[in-house]
């Protein structure tokens, strides 16, 4: 007889995660990108965990195994993913909520998860002083790096006002206007 | 992407209704509504 398995939760799990923010050089489209492996997450369709079977093979749809590191990560509160900044370069990301449902492997901090989408973007770490700044309270700006060697996308720098000032000058409007089309291009909030 | 501790437990989420957004339906433009054109008028000056 096929065994059933009640789900633990029927609703998704929070939590928090970073990501980059990527410019299509084709159409100007923004993309939210992780930070670890070059994935861009589709605006409108859950993201799902890839599994690396062979070196350069993915395998879609896998949900994270207990002993491995697979799995889209989330920490469980914004004081457990603050406590990383050090740990990993955060600099010019933008950290936010992120739902997570499916098989999900529960650490101490943080998630491992089979499928995901973004709730919400809510803090951006300047690039240049780590300052956290609050996106929905704080002045900001954002600047574009048209070419880098490793992405074949734009890439944003996210800067505090003090910095935007003392290097840049930067216009904020610009910076608030690209983040209120990718809020509204993935269907989210900004908290 | 950063630590995230001893591994706990396995869960299984499965929510009633996945967290996406609605597709929007992006309504379509209506054709500009066409002005009349006007014709030229011959203005005379009028009598005293």
């Amino acid at each position: 007889m096929k065994e059933i398995k009640a789900p633990d939760y029927c609703t998704t799990l929070i939590g928090w995660r970073f990501w980059k923010v990527r410019q299509s050089p084709q159409d100007s489209t923004l993309w939210l990108r992780s930070i670890v492996r070059p994935d861009l997450w589709p605006p409108g369709a859950r993201f799902e965990a890839h599994g690396r079977s062979a070196p350069g093979l993915y395998e879609q749809n896998i949900p994270p195994e207990i002993h491995s590191q697979s799995g889209i990560y989330a920490f469980k509160s914004v004081h457990d993913a603050l406590e990383n900044l050090d740990r990993v370069c955060y600099r010019g990301t933008f950290m936010g909520k992120v739902n997570l449902w499916g098989v999900i492997q529960r650490h101490n901090f943080g998630y491992r998860a089979q499928f995901a989408y973004p709730l919400a973007l809510c803090l951006g770490i300047c690039c240049i002083c780590k300052k956290i700044v609050s996106l929905r309270t704080e002045p900001f700006a954002i600047g574009w790096a048209a070419y880098h060697f490793s992405d074949d996308f734009s890439v944003s720098g996210f800067l505090c006002d003090r910095c935007n000032e003392k290097y840049y000058s930067l216009e904020a409007e610009t910076g608030y206007r690209e983040l209120s089309e990718l809020a509204e291009r993935y269907g989210i909030t900004i908290e | 992407m950063g630590k995230i501790g001893e591994f706990e437990k396995t869960v299984v989420a499965d929510p009633l209704k996945e967290p996406l957004p609605a597709k929007r339906v992006i309504p379509e433009v209506p054709e500009p509504v066409k002005k009349k054109e006007l014709q030229p008028v011959e203005v005379k000056p009028s009598k005293k």
